[in-house]
C-alpha cells in the first residue's frame, strides 16, 4: 500500500475498526482525523485547530503568570503578544515543513510512490494533534501558572508540554507514514527513523532559536 | 436514583458502556455528581473533625471543589490524548465516564469513612497524630483511586495499545489533582498553628512540597528564613 493509498484507506479502516469495537458517536477530533481525511475543509478546519492550540499553550501559562502577579514586565512590554503569541506555531510549522522535501526526495529513490497533497493531509493531521494536545494541556499548566508555580518551572513545564505534544504528533505521523510503505519496508523503515530523529532535533534548535527571540 | 447507585458501585463494565453509548446520561451524571458530593464531603468532614468543628467544614466545603476542578481541567487533556490515540471518544461521553468513575471513588471514600474516623479517635493523644492522619488519608484516597480506575480500564478496549492511554490519563490526573488539593490546602491543619486558615497562600507546586516533605520525614528541616534565601 503506498502512503496515498494509505491517506484513503487507513483513516477509514482505522474508523470501521473503532466503530466495531465501540459505539459511540465520533468525536469532532475523530471526524477531523478519520472521516473526510482529504477534503479541503477537513485541511483548513485542522490547521486552525492546531494553530489556536498552539497559540494557547504560548500564551495561557504566561497570562496565569501575570494574573499570579509574576514578572509584571509582561504586561509593561507587552511580550506576551505578537512573538510570544506565535513562536509556538511558527516552530511547529517550520519542524516539519522544510525536512518534508527532502523525505519525499529520498522516498521516491527508493521507489516508494507519494502524492504531495496526501503528505501535506497527513501533516496537517499531525499538526491538528500537536495542537489538540497543545490545547488539552493549556488549562493544566494554567492551573500550575496560576496557583504559585515560579516563573522558571512554568518555563520547563511549558516546554515539556510542547515537546510531549509535538514528539506524539511526530510518532503518529512516523507511524502513519511506515505503514503505508509496501516495498523495501526496512530500508524505508530506517530511513524514516532517521528523519524523524533529524526532524526532533531540528524541533529543539528552532524552539530554542526562537525562544531567544521571544 | 438507588438504582444508578448501585449500577455505579457495582456494574463498572455497564456503567463504562452506558457511558460509551450516551445513552440516557443525565441521569446517571446527577447520581454521580450526588455520590461525589456526598462521599467526598463525609470524607472531608472526619478528616478535618480531627481537629474542630470550623475545619471539618473547611474541608467539607474544600474537598469535592478539589475532585470538581480536578475533572473539569483535565477534560479537555483527556478529550485530546483519547483523540490522537484514535478512540472516537466524544467530550460528553468522556466527561460522564471520568465523572461516574469518580462516583465510584467516593462510594469508596464514604464506604472508609469508619476507619478513618476510629483512627482519629484512637491516635488523637499520638506525638505524630497529624502525619499519621494524612498518611491514612493519602492510603485511602490511592484505594479509592483503584476503584475509578476500573470503570476507565472498561471504558476502552483491553489491549496493549490503550495501555500508553490510560497512563497518559493517570498522569494528568495526578499532576492536576495534586496541585488543586495543594492549591485548596489545609484540609486538616498543622497541630503547631493556634488557627488554621481557610486557604494558604501559593507556595510552590506540590512537587516542591513532596520534596520538602521527603525531608521532613528523614529529619530535615528547612525552615521559612532559608526557603526565602533559596
Amino acid at each position: 500500500m503506498t502512503i496515498a493509498a494509505l491517506e484513503t484507506h487507513g483513516p477509514v479502516l482505522a474508523q470501521q475498526k473503532g466503530e466495531a469495537s465501540c459505539e459511540a458517536a465520533p468525536s469532532v477530533a475523530s471526524h477531523l482525523l478519520h472521516t473526510d481525511s482529504n477534503d479541503p475543509s477537513s485541511l483548513k478546519r485542522r490547521l486552525l485547530w492546531g494553530l489556536l492550540g498552539l497559540i494557547c499553550l504560548g500564551t495561557c501559562p504566561e497570562l496565569g503568570l501575570v494574573a499570579a502577579g509574576h514578572d509584571p514586565r509582561l504586561v509593561e512590554f507587552g511580550r506576551a503578544s505578537w512573538l510570544g503569541t506565535l513562536s509556538l506555531p511558527f516552530s511547529a510549522a517550520l519542524t516539519l515543513t522544510p525536512p518534508l522535501p527532502g523525505l519525499l526526495i529520498l522516498l521516491s529513490m527508493q521507489d516508494e510512490a507519494s502524492d504531495l497533497s496526501s503528505v501535506m493531509h497527513a501533516l496537517s493531521r499531525a499538526f491538528y494533534r500537536t495542537g489538540l494536545l497543545a490545547l488539552g494541556l493549556t488549562p493544566v499548566l494554567a492551573l500550575y501558572a496560576l496557583t504559585g508555580a515560579p516563573p522558571e518551572a512554568m518555563t520547563v513545564f511549558s516546554s515539556l508540554g510542547y515537546f510531549f505534544s509535538g514528539g506524539m504528533a511526530l510518532a503518529l505521523l512516523l507511524r502513519e507514514l511506515f505503514f503505508g510503505l509496501s516495498r523495501q519496508r526496512k530500508r524505508s523503515g530506517v530511513l524514516l527513523l532517521g528523519w524523524g530523529g533529524f526532524v526532533s532535533l531540528w524541533g529543539l534548535y528552532l524552539y530554542l532559536k526562537l525562544g531567544q527571540f521571544v | 436514583m438507588f438504582d444508578l447507585f448501585n449500577v455505579i458501585c457495582s456494574q463498572p463494565l455497564a456503567t463504562a458502556r452506558r457511558c460509551r453509548t450516551e445513552s440516557d446520561l443525565i441521569p446517571l451524571i446527577k447520581a454521580s455528581l450526588l455520590l461525589l458530593i456526598v462521599g467526598t464531603s463525609s470524607f472531608g468532614l472526619v478528616l478535618g473533625g480531627a481537629r474542630d468543628l470550623s475545619q471539618a467544614l473547611a474541608t467539607a466545603v474544600k474537598l469535592p471543589l478539589v475532585w470538581i476542578v480536578t475533572l473539569a481541567l483535565c477534560a479537555p487533556a483527556f478529550y485530546a490524548i483519547a483523540a490522537v490515540f484514535g478512540q472516537p471518544w466524544r467530550l460528553r461521553a468522556l466527561l460522564a465516564l471520568t465523572l461516574t468513575a469518580t462516583a465510584r471513588a467516593s462510594l469508596v471514600l464514604f464506604a472508609m469513612l469508619p476507619v478513618l474516623w476510629l483512627f482519629s479517635d484512637v491516635f488523637q493523644s499520638s506525638s505524630r497524630f497529624y502525619h499519621q492522619l494524612t498518611l491514612l488519608a493519602s492510603l485511602i484516597y490511592a484505594t479509592s483511586g483503584l476503584a475509578a480506575l476500573g470503570v476507565l480500564l472498561r471504558g476502552f478496549d483491553r489491549k496493549l495499545a490503550t495501555a500508553p492511554l490510560l497512563g497518559l490519563f493517570a498522569v494528568v490526573f495526578f499532576l492536576v489533582a495534586g496541585q488543586t488539593a495543594w492549591s485548596l490546602r489545609p484540609f486538616v491543619g498543622r497541630p503547631s498553628q493556634a488557627e488554621v486558615p481557610w486557604f494558604r497562600n501559593p507556595e510552590g507546586t506540590f512537587f516542591e512540597a513532596i520534596g520538602r516533605d521527603l525531608d521532613s520525614a528523614r529529619g530535615r528541616y528547612v525552615h521559612e528564613s532559608q526557603r526565602e534565601e533559596w
